[in-house]
């Protein structure tokens, strides 16, 4: 590529950067598929919902609905991404670890995100197609820099006069915003944290980042997807994204 | 080569690896002669480069000064439903490129460095006629596989080459003349109030320069500009319109990338970009051709040589 692309040393080192950005990128996405595929594994094979098709039928060694004939699948992968993105109440579990990745879901929703994906196949699935589809529907589990704050009441509750006791309750719910809220500022990259208060602000994205408008847009793009996989459709969500977005800006280096 | 943001170790593994011949200088000689001679045609590949900015261009279409270009990439793999991938067979490369057909756009002919593969017509003509509408395909060319990440990998170098030709389409261009603009010199917008020996002192040039920018024909710096304006009371644009644009047979040639490597190394001997090197060449050699008298348009290129030999070699001096 240097060789064709390049003609001068700003340019060969522009190209070499990018060259090293996107390998670490395919390289922390092949070892979080891995990991993800044993997930789906072990909750497949531990769950009667599923079966692993026997050795001598047709499609062999690949999974599908407990009790069906289903033959192997062959159609658009995109399909069975929607499929799954249709499942409702997905929980994905606290977490706050800084050495492992996030989970992608608890146990009960990737169930019934699985078996939608084998209900809208119609038929039996590889491993490989099922990870494909986990992956395009939790694209949080493959990203590569998750860095978790603390859980440190002082970050979380906010500065309040003495609370009226009928505004008790609207405290308390306050709170548990706040608290989901940093569990998620947790999940995000530093760089993404700054990046969460101005994610309808192309140019000073641009300008975060040092990038043109269209790599912009992608990684506002693939952000604000990460934040709505991580809060989740609760009933407070729109809560903890407000707290989410002002964490975001308390935490900035001027902010 | 050096890059603060590389490791030395990079570049040198980097220099280190084999690259098919066809690619090397002496390889691209073979296959399109000198830079100096370089013709630009359909189907073939051009690296384009501007700043620290490169990119593949499959050439579709030519046009005044843009040519209609779709991008390629060769590296990392990626590709989408939209993309098409032709066979390393095919291409120089030695490996399978990626055509962004949707992408496809003008793109100006001044960011064009240099040609590195030359294709079958066969497939920038299926792109520019049936890619939207189905058929055969070019043997050798198979539809890019469709992506499930809405913000995988291969969206990611879809948005970088976005930006990338954004960047090249900014490159600056020489000021052509056209029919349809009036245009009017310093001295026309400064009727009645031209004090010329302010003009001069602010702009700390002899009164033959300062002559030669009130009539237009001398380019002026963005600093100069700002001068210019502060000491006549005109807007920046104003001053900036106020230059006598380059006929557009100059501008042709001046931004054709035969001319490039000696505006690079004329940036280089002089400390200034490759545009400014470009563009007061480009009125150098219009003030040689206007102290002409002719009927017909003056051979621009042999011009701009005559322009470059009379600064190398001063009159006066041997």
């Amino acid at each position: 590529m240097l060789v064709a692309q390049a003609s001068d040393d700003a340019s060969a080192g522009r190209l070499l950067r990018r060259s090293i950005r996107h390998w670490l990128i395919d390289r922390v996405r092949k070892t979080g598929e891995g990991a993800l595929r044993r997930r789906l594994e072990q909750v497949l094979a531990a769950n009667d919902t599923f079966e692993r098709v026997p050795a001598g039928e047709e499609g062999g060694g690949r999974w599908r609905l407990a009790g069906t004939r289903a033959t192997p699948w062959a159609g658009r992968l995109a399909d069975l991404v929607d499929a799954a993105g249709a499942v409702p109440r997905v929980r994905i579990p606290q977490w706050s670890s800084s050495t492992r990745r996030s989970p992608v879901a608890d146990k009960a929703s990737i169930v019934a995100v699985a078996r939608a994906a084998f209900q809208a196949a119609g038929g039996s699935l590889e491993i490989a197609q099922l990870t494909a589809v986990f992956a395009a529907r939790f694209p949080v589990v493959l990203d590569p820099v998750i860095v978790p704050i603390p859980v440190d009441p002082d970050t979380v509750a906010r500065a309040a006069d003495p609370t009226p006791e009928e505004l008790q309750v609207a405290a308390d719910e306050e709170l548990d915003s706040g608290v989901a809220a940093a569990e998620i500022v947790g999940m995000l990259s530093p760089a993404e944290r700054r990046l969460v208060p101005h994610l309808d602000d192309q140019p000073a994205m641009q300008k975060i980042l040092g990038c043109g408008r269209s790599q912009a847009f992608y990684h506002a793009g693939r952000l604000k997807a990460k934040l709505a996989q991580l809060l989740g459709e609760t009933e407070d969500m729109h809560a903890v994204a407000r707290e989410v977005i002002r964490l975001c800006s308390e935490s900035e280096p001027d902010g | 080569m050096s890059d603060e943001g590389v490791p030395a170790r990079l570049f040198d593994l980097a220099r280190r690896a084999q690259a098919p011949e066809a690619l090397s200088d002496h390889g691209l000689r073979v296959r399109f002669g000198d830079p100096a001679d370089a013709v630009i045609q359909v189907g073939q590949v051009w690296r384009a480069h501007w700043e620290d900015v490169s990119a593949l261009l499959l050439l579709l279409a030519t046009e005044v000064r843009d040519v209609l270009a779709a991008p390629v990439s060769i590296d990392p793999p990626a590709e989408d439903e939209r993309c098409f991938v032709i066979d390393a067979s095919l291409t120089a490369f030695a490996i399978d490129a990626t055509v962004w057909a949707d992408m496809a756009g003008s793109v100006p002919v001044r960011v064009l460095e240099r040609a590195v593969d030359q294709w079958n017509e066969a497939i920038p003509d299926w792109i520019l006629q049936r890619s939207g509408s189905g058929g055969e395909l070019p043997q050798g060319v198979r539809p890019g596989r469709p992506t499930s990440d809405e913000f995988g990998p291969s969206a990611l170098v879809r948005a970088e080459i976005a930006d990338d030709l954004d960047a090249l389409a900014r490159a600056p261009g020489l000021p052509a003349a056209t029919p349809e603009e009036p245009w009017q010199d310093l001295a026309s917008l400064l009727r009645g109030k031209l004090d010329l020996a302010a003009l001069r002192a602010a702009l700390d040039l002899p009164q033959p320069e300062v002559m030669r920018i009130l009539r237009g024909k001398a380019p002026l710096t963005t600093d100069q500009m700002a001068v210019v304006a502060s000491v006549t009371g005109l807007t920046t644009e104003q001053v900036a319109e106020s230059v006598r644009p380059l006929p557009l047979g100059l501008v042709l040639k001046a931004e054709h990338p035969r001319w490039r490597p000696t505006w690079q190394q004329r940036a280089r001997t002089h400390g200034i970009t490759e545009a400014q090197a470009r563009l007061t060449a480009s009125y150098g050699a219009y003030a040689l051709a206007a102290r002409e008298t002719r009927a017909t348009e003056p051979d621009w290129d042999q011009r701009l040589r005559e322009f470059l030999r009379d600064e190398a070699e001063p009159a006066g001096e041997s």
